[in-house]
């Protein structure tokens, strides 16, 4: 049996490799997502879920662990709250009708499942090869690149600047905790609570 | 990172939440996960695949004073009162020509099961019936160049596969299709030019080619999801590479 040794240089390869893998497979998730909600792609809950688990699916095979103690659970509700504050605030200025308790729980459960596959996906999975790859700068930025692409198709064009800075508030927040746990939990906070802000 | 540079990180990202929160100006959709989902739509007299809804649909309309019309840049807005409204009608400032001795003007859009369905193709949804009464004399749309301040929104029921366009039938006339555009996930907007009949029509065209459609979007279901499958076993095996190559 011959052994084969293999040059440094050449385990520098996969982790490019990886990082193109895991965003064609993003990009294919969210072509699913899209072709399955058709017009009503933002508000379809079954075009949600399947999206969730083929980024669920990905981040599996990517080996991503999830760290869950104290500061991570501190430091995602922290998070959450304070994405919550620019909508309260706007909400109270405004005039807009709050949505009623009929459906919350379906709903709640859907987008905390979306929220989190996400983050496991984006600041989980994805965060953690191009940390490895090139730098946790750089992580944070491309994450929040992909944070805002992924929603233009939903929500349009004019949510570009408010999506990216979330993007790059959550990867900051993945950056201080250690982990996708975090930003996840900020995450779902922050879209369980625009149902009644 | 260090502990510094995450201090200011943290100041500006959340410096930039708060300013284009600000800029965007509206709160929802936040941040993403799944839109608030609209309440079924509430059908005068739903179509037999659909169930009647529990609460009927209700008017936009309000009571205003010609000032609010003539002094008001973002003009009088009225919707009706499902989440999300399946009506909204907005008239732009100076947007119509009312008699001097006019003090208040009614605004209503009722909504009406079909009737009369347009030849070019069929209805989905309510009919609105826009009607403008002042308490004296007539009313009249003064046609105001490149104006987008008076215009109609409606709300497409749940489960059309194609795309409508909206369509108008002035008071004894007969329906025609107006310039529509889509304003939001199901939400479609013309420009108010008269009062009468305003609905969304699946046009004939299309409706022949949904079956064509939905064998693109099998196809199209059936590709992604083996692209997906080959990009996990794809992972699966650079990974497998990287460990056998430490080892």
């Amino acid at each position: 049996m011959i052994a084969v040794t293999y040059p440094k240089a050449i385990f520098v390869k996969p982790r490019m490799l990886l990082v193109g893998v895991l965003m064609i497979g993003f990009g294919a998730s969210l072509g699913l997502r899209i072709v399955l909600g058709g017009y009503s792609v933002a508000q379809s809950i079954p075009a949600g879920l399947a999206f969730a688990s083929c980024l669920l699916l990905l981040t599996l095979a990517a080996g991503t662990r999830a760290i869950i103690n104290r500061k991570v659970v501190l430091i995602g509700i922290a998070g959450g709250l304070f994405l919550c504050l620019p909508a309260m605030f706007i909400h109270l200025l405004g005039s807009s009708k709050l949505h009623g308790g009929k459906g919350y729980l379906s709903w709640a459960a859907a987008a905390t499942t979306v929220a989190f596959a996400e983050e496991a996906f984006l600041r989980g999975a994805l965060f953690d090869v191009i940390k490895k790859w090139r730098t946790e700068k750089e992580a944070v930025i491309i994450a929040a690149i992909l944070f805002t692409a992924l929603h233009i198709p939903l929500y349009g064009w004019r949510i570009v600047p408010l999506d990216f800075a979330v993007g790059i508030w959550l990867g900051v927040i993945r950056s201080l905790s250690g982990t996708f746990v975090a930003s996840g939990m900020a995450h779902a906070i922050a879209d369980l609570a625009s149902w009644w802000i | 990172m260090t502990r510094k540079p995450k201090t200011k990180l943290i100041l500006v990202a959340g410096l930039a939440v708060v300013a284009a929160a600000l800029i965007n100006g509206k709160a929802v959709p936040i941040y993403d996960g799944i839109g608030n989902p609209d309440e079924p739509y509430r059908y005068v007299s739903p179509p037999a695949s659909q169930k009647r809804s529990t609460s009927p649909p209700t008017d936009a309309a309000g009571l205003f004073n010609i000032s609010d019309l003539t002094n008001n840049l973002n003009g009088l807005y009225v919707s009706s009162n499902e989440t999300g409204p399946q009506v909204a009608v907005n008239l732009g400032e100076n947007s119509l020509i009312l008699s001097p001795e006019a003090k208040t003007v009614d605004i209503k859009a009722v909504p009406l099961a079909p009737t009369v369905q347009p030849s070019d193709g069929t209805i989905a949804g309510n009919v609105y019936r826009l009607t403008i009464t002042p308490n004296t004399g007539t009313v009249e749309f003064r046609f105001l160049a490149n104006s987008s301040t008076s215009y109609i929104d409606l709300r497409l029921p749940q489960g059309f596969l194609s795309q409508p366009v909206m369509e108008h039938k002035p008071v004894n006339g007969s329906w025609m299709r107006v310039g529509t555009s889509q304003v939001g996930n199901d939400i479609y907007e013309a420009q108010l030019s008269d009062v009468g009949d305003y609905a969304l029509v699946i046009p004939k065209s299309t409706v022949s080619k949904i079956h064509h459609q939905h064998k693109i979007k099998t196809a199209l279901v059936i590709g992604i999801l083996i692209i997906i499958a080959a990009m996990i076993a794809i992972i699966f095996v650079i990974r497998s590479g990287s460990k056998k190559g430490r080892q």
